[in-house]
């Protein structure tokens, strides 16, 4: 089971005429809602500071940009190094952004919300620890809000009533040192699918070397802290020049995977500099994540 | 004639108590990190030292990585030339031995043959044999380990003969296998209309440069006559390749390959350097003033603009590294310690301001209290500024330190910073908007000559415009350059013919069509790397001939090649003899559709797929040798190319080629063949049908700056192979008032031949200012003003106090 590239990808590449994404834009969230694809995007200018840019497709592959950031570093030092990796969910009319907030004293998770996905306003972070790769689950689960997240290396989960104040903080799965791609450290990607199967979890990984390869699980849909099944293989890494050179050699790096018709859509930035798109059927890949490929 | 002049605006030395990077009571050298990374250890009996190669912030404990191997001759080399350099510096006895240590790591690295491997992988000393980094080869390892092994030779003549002698002997092995490899002494290369020495070992200028410093440190211990034939040769080769001048790309440079004449980079680019030793050992001149030529205008354009880690043909500033900055401050070191003209102290200080803060990211890299330096720097913010200091950032910043602490005009001007000036804008042909009709956008990266910059081009045909907006922020007058592609007279169309009988896959070609045309891969400019390898087409080429038919893409491959020599199987082939060939369907697929060796293993021929790790499926494939070498002759099945249909007019990339040792590797372009835009465009034809379906491609381009008159560059046609150059679109500089301007662009001619439409195909916009002029502030309250005028080599160095 492996993703196959769509053959117009790069989607999306750095615009040297916009100096806030003159250099880089990757890390990408995409959602559909009212018949368009809306994406929101990590991007870097000359100075390397992050924000994020948004832009809208008909279609998920031609996309139309706005000329500014949606969102920029606007916290003073916790965030004076950009804001980073948007995950975005549409939960009870409302759409939340997961972000990072790099700042002086490294970097925690954020989250923020939007009625129109152009402007945003911070809720609160998840807590003020060095924290990333969070993504909420477009459902509550149990009556709660639910977020995985990662204290490296691993992924853990954690409740909110508020989304303010998040307890119940366990590991629902870990690198697994004797497996030759995820053995150093594991991330979410973006929000988990619900299937008839269980959540469809897309994440990444990666070993000594550093190359990002990306895999599914399978996690109970009442209690998502259970893995139902998690492959040993993966189904995605960096071959293509664009995804081995580039801002950071061998990354590629997922915020969102969404389901168009009966593909996945799997978004995904190139080496931290250009965004593409690789697909797969979503049925194949649900039996990849049961076991029953 | 370069005029250079010092004006010395107030010339009062003030003791101003003002933080500088390090004080006077410090030792500007300080090895006590590379000592913590040089592990003593015992390999057969011998004292020797690794030097563990990560350290990493924020305890700078040794990070020993998977893969590799733990220590390297690469570092290991250069550290014995650190503890040379600074025991002769301090007399320090327990340099003496740390050198001595590390020159036996180098001697018990050296294979019998001269050749060099390259990294251990445990403090027992196993030596990786077959890494794609450590494999037995006369490459960089090689070079740097004799590079030691003449600086030993030189250091311990007078210290201990007969461990002089041991060395001497190991020197003498590498330099014999050098002097082996230069066969092709006196022969040419034409390459994209330039002349370029065909001798230079490897095909590598960078390369050879480092074994020339090691030729040159034994020269001066031990002169003989062997030794300065070889300097002669390499010098003589490397000092003709200079190219450009001032404001002519590539502005003067010392390219780093023999078969990229646009292209340098920064790191190990020892050739001006080099130039500036040898011609001191050998007291040639000529040598000196080709370093000078060019350290007065290519390497000065990066002191008065600012530092590039890579240009070919737009530069790169990203990745700056220790390694990078050493060279530029060993080549003003040694300049000045060539012609004691003060102006190469001062850009030597330059160069070494880098070290204490003077770059993009503002951070001081090397800490004169630690010994430590930070590994590199990716872009003008702290954060981006990797604070791990490894074996190489040390060991580099280190030679430089050495060099630097005796010249005093240069140590004062290392915590200069640069506060203002002027510099150059890099537009992308591809951001602009579309006037008229839609360009083809290419995506593409290295090229085997240069990178692409931003990873994509355009190709803009009959009737299409681009427009580009860009802001000026200080008035000036500036020059404007295009990157564009130089396309070759055939643009690379050739045909298949369709066979009207499969011949058998048996080795002997009596069954092919005699008269079917050969793509042949035998000249020097066909290296993508490693032509100073080469001994002529007689010992090393190739012969490719194709044919199809609805079932198969035939192959038939005579190599000349005196000895086959294979003993891998599947995946390992490429160790031995192998013929490898890449493949694109459709044309101009942006990945290759098919990779694969052809190889006659001990199991038997084996037809292996790179692309998915296995056998290629359905292929079959017969291996015969001959007189003069041998014959490889396959079948490929369609299916396996990603070709459903196969038929006339249809077209698909194409490329094979080989290695003939080390790394090297030639095939039919001379280009990376892993870039699907690289590869030959091949034709299906019919058995018979017109094999003559060369077109010469009209590339015209027309640019305009704002409401001035278009300029209509003239057709820039290859005689060889398509390449990327950079050519003035005017002459004359241009002056330009500080904010919006607009740049337009167009095609302009009618278009072209079906199968070669006439495209012109633009990278990006380089527009600089004329006179380049960067101004330095002192801690203490001095002021410096550098220009550098690109259109008459003038540069002017300017000095007042402002208080």
């Amino acid at each position: 089971m492996q993703l196959v590239r769509h053959s117009e990808s790069p989607l999306l590449y750095p615009n040297p005429l916009h100096r806030w994404e003159a250099m880089n834009v990757f890390n990408c969230a995409v959602i559909q809602h009212n018949g368009l694809f809306h994406m929101h995007y990590r991007a870097q200018g000359v100075d390397f500071i992050s924000h994020i840019g948004y832009a809208v497709s008909i279609d998920g592959l031609h996309w139309n940009r706005l000329e500014n950031p949606v969102v920029s570093p606007h916290q003073g030092r916790d965030d004076y190094r950009g804001v980073e990796d948007p995950r975005v969910v549409r939960l009870d009319d409302i759409f939340y952004m997961t972000y990072t907030a790099y700042g002086i004293n490294s970097y925690f998770p954020m989250i923020a919300r939007s009625e129109n996905l152009i402007t945003w306003e911070d809720v609160g972070p998840l807590e003020r620890a060095q924290n990333k790769d969070h993504v909420l689950f477009p459902e509550k689960i149990g009556g709660r809000y639910a977020i995985l997240h990662r204290r490296s290396p691993n992924i853990w989960i954690a409740y909110s009533d508020d989304l303010k104040t998040w307890t119940d903080h366990e590991i629902i799965m870990k690198p697994r040192e004797e497996n030759d791609w995820d053995s150093k450290s594991i991330g979410s990607n973006g929000p988990p699918i619900k299937t008839g199967d269980g959540w469809l979890l897309v994440y990444h990984g990666y070993e000594a070397q550093h190359i990002y390869r990306h895999s599914v699980a399978l996690l109970d849909l009442e209690n998502p802290a259970k893995v139902i099944n998690r492959p040993k293989s993966f189904i995605m890494e960096p071959t293509e020049t664009w995804e081995i050179k580039g801002d950071v050699p061998n990354v590629t790096f997922s915020c969102s995977s969404i389901v168009v018709g009966d593909e996945l859509y799997f978004y995904y930035a190139g080496a931290d500099r250009v965004i593409g798109l690789a697909t797969a059927p979503f049925n194949d890949v649900v039996a990849f994540a049961r076991g029953s490929d | 004639m370069k005029i250079f002049f010092v004006s010395w605006g107030l010339l009062i030395i003030l003791c101003a108590s003002v933080p500088i990077a390090y004080t006077q009571e410090e030792n500007l050298v300080n090895l006590n990190h590379l000592r913590f990374l040089t592990e003593p250890v015992s390999i057969d009996e011998q004292d020797m030292a690794l030097v563990h190669i990560y350290s990493e912030y924020p305890d700078y404990e040794w990070v020993d990585a998977a893969g590799e191997g733990l220590s390297a001759v690469d570092d290991v080399a250069r550290a014995a030339i650190v503890y040379l350099w600074q025991y002769e510096q301090t007399q320090d006895r327990e340099l003496l031995d740390l050198a001595r240590r590390c020159l036996n790591f180098v001697l018990y690295m050296q294979a019998v043959d001269g050749e060099f491997y390259n990294f251990v992988t445990d403090k027992s000393g196993t030596i990786n044999e077959t890494g794609g980094t450590s494999y037995k080869s006369l490459g960089w390892w090689a070079m740097r380990g004799m590079w030691a092994l003449g600086e030993g030779v030189r250091v311990f003549d007078s210290i201990d003969s007969s461990y002089a002698d041991k060395l001497a002997g190991a020197y003498l092995r590498t330099e014999s296998a050098v002097n082996a490899s230069l066969t092709n002494y006196g022969q040419m290369t034409s390459l994209h209309g330039y002349e370029i020495p065909a001798w230079i070992p490897g095909g590598e200028p960078a390369v050879a440069a480092i074994g020339l410093l090691g030729m040159s440190a034994y020269y001066q211990a031990r002169p003989n006559d062997q030794t300065a034939d070889i300097i002669t040769k390499i010098a003589d080769g490397i000092s003709h390749y200079r190219l450009g001048n001032d404001s002519t790309y590539p502005f003067g440079m010392h390219p780093v390959l023999a078969n990229a004449p646009g292209f340098w980079h920064d790191w190990g680019a020892h050739m001006t350097h080099a130039l500036v030793i040898a011609g001191m050992a050998l007291d040639r001149q000529d040598w000196i003033e080709s370093a000078a030529a060019s350290a007065d205008s290519f390497l000065l354009r990066q002191l008065a603009f600012e530092r590039f880690r890579n240009i070919g043909v737009v530069p790169d500033r990203l990745n700056q590294i220790a390694y990078g900055t050493n060279m530029l401050v060993l080549t003003y070191t040694s300049l000045y310690e060539a012609t004691d003209i003060e102006r190469y102290a001062i850009y030597a200080g330059l160069a070494g301001s880098w070290y204490f803060g003077d770059n993009m990211a503002g951070v001081q890299m090397y800490d004169p209290a630690t010994g430590r330096v930070f590994d590199g720097i990716n872009g003008p913010v702290s954060w981006r500024v990797n604070r791990n200091s490894g074996a190489e950032s040390t060991i580099e910043a280190l030679m430089s330190m050495i060099a630097l602490q005796n010249i005093p005009k240069a140590v004062d001007l290392l915590p200069v910073n640069a506060t203002g000036g002027n510099n150059y804008l890099i537009l992308q042909a591809e951001d602009g908007q579309r006037v008229v009709g839609t360009p083809v956008y290419y995506p593409a990266d290295w090229t085997g000559e240069g990178y692409v910059s931003a990873g994509r081009y355009i190709g803009i045909g009959e009737g299409q415009r681009m427009r580009l907006k860009f802001e000026i922020d200080q008035e000036d007058d500036y020059l404007l350059y295009v990157a564009h592609l130089h396309q070759s007279a055939s643009n690379n169309v050739n045909v298949i013919e369709r066979l009207v009988t499969a011949p058998t896959i048996d080795g002997d070609l009596a069954d092919w069509p005699e008269d079917l045309a050969a793509l042949e891969s035998n000249t020097p400019r066909q290296f993508l790397r490693g032509a100073g390898l080469w001994q002529g087409p007689e010992i090393d080429s190739h012969s490719v001939r194709l044919g199809w038919d609805s079932e198969a893409l035939y192959i038939q491959t005579v190599v000349r090649d005196p000895q086959h020599d294979q003993s891998g199987t599947l995946s390992s082939v490429w160790q031995g003899d192998t013929l490898w060939f890449y493949f694109t369907y459709p044309v101009d697929a942006r990945t290759l559709s098919a990779k694969f060796t052809l190889a006659q293993t001990p199991d038997g021929p084996q037809v292996w797929d790179w692309l998915n790790t296995r056998f290629l499926e359905g292929a079959n494939l017969a291996w015969q040798a001959y007189e003069n070498g041998y014959i490889y002759e396959a079948s490929i099945p369609w299916s396996s190319l990603d070709v459903d249909q196969p038929q006339p007019e249809l077209q698909v990339g194409f490329e094979a080629g080989r290695t003939i040792g080390g790394n090297s590797f030639m095939d039919l372009t001379g280009r990376d063949p892993d870039v699907a835009a690289n590869l030959l465009r091949m034709t299906l034809v019919e058995s018979g049908g017109n094999t003559d379906t060369s077109t010469t491609p009209k590339v015209f381009l027309e640019v305009r700056l704002d409401s001035d008159d278009s300029v209509l560059m003239p057709q820039m046609i290859s005689p060889d192979s398509d390449y990327f150059w950079l050519d003035q679109v005017t002459s004359e500089p241009i002056p330009l008032e500080a904010g919006e301007h607009t740049l337009r662009y167009e095609y302009a001619a009618d278009g072209g031949d079906s199968r070669n439409p006439g495209l012109a195909k633009v990278d990006a916009f380089y527009i600089q200012p004329a006179v380049a002029e960067r101004i330095f502030q002192h801690p203490d309250g001095r002021t410096f003003t550098l220009t550098y005028n690109t259109l008459t080599g003038e540069a002017t160095w300017e000095e007042e106090n402002l208080d």
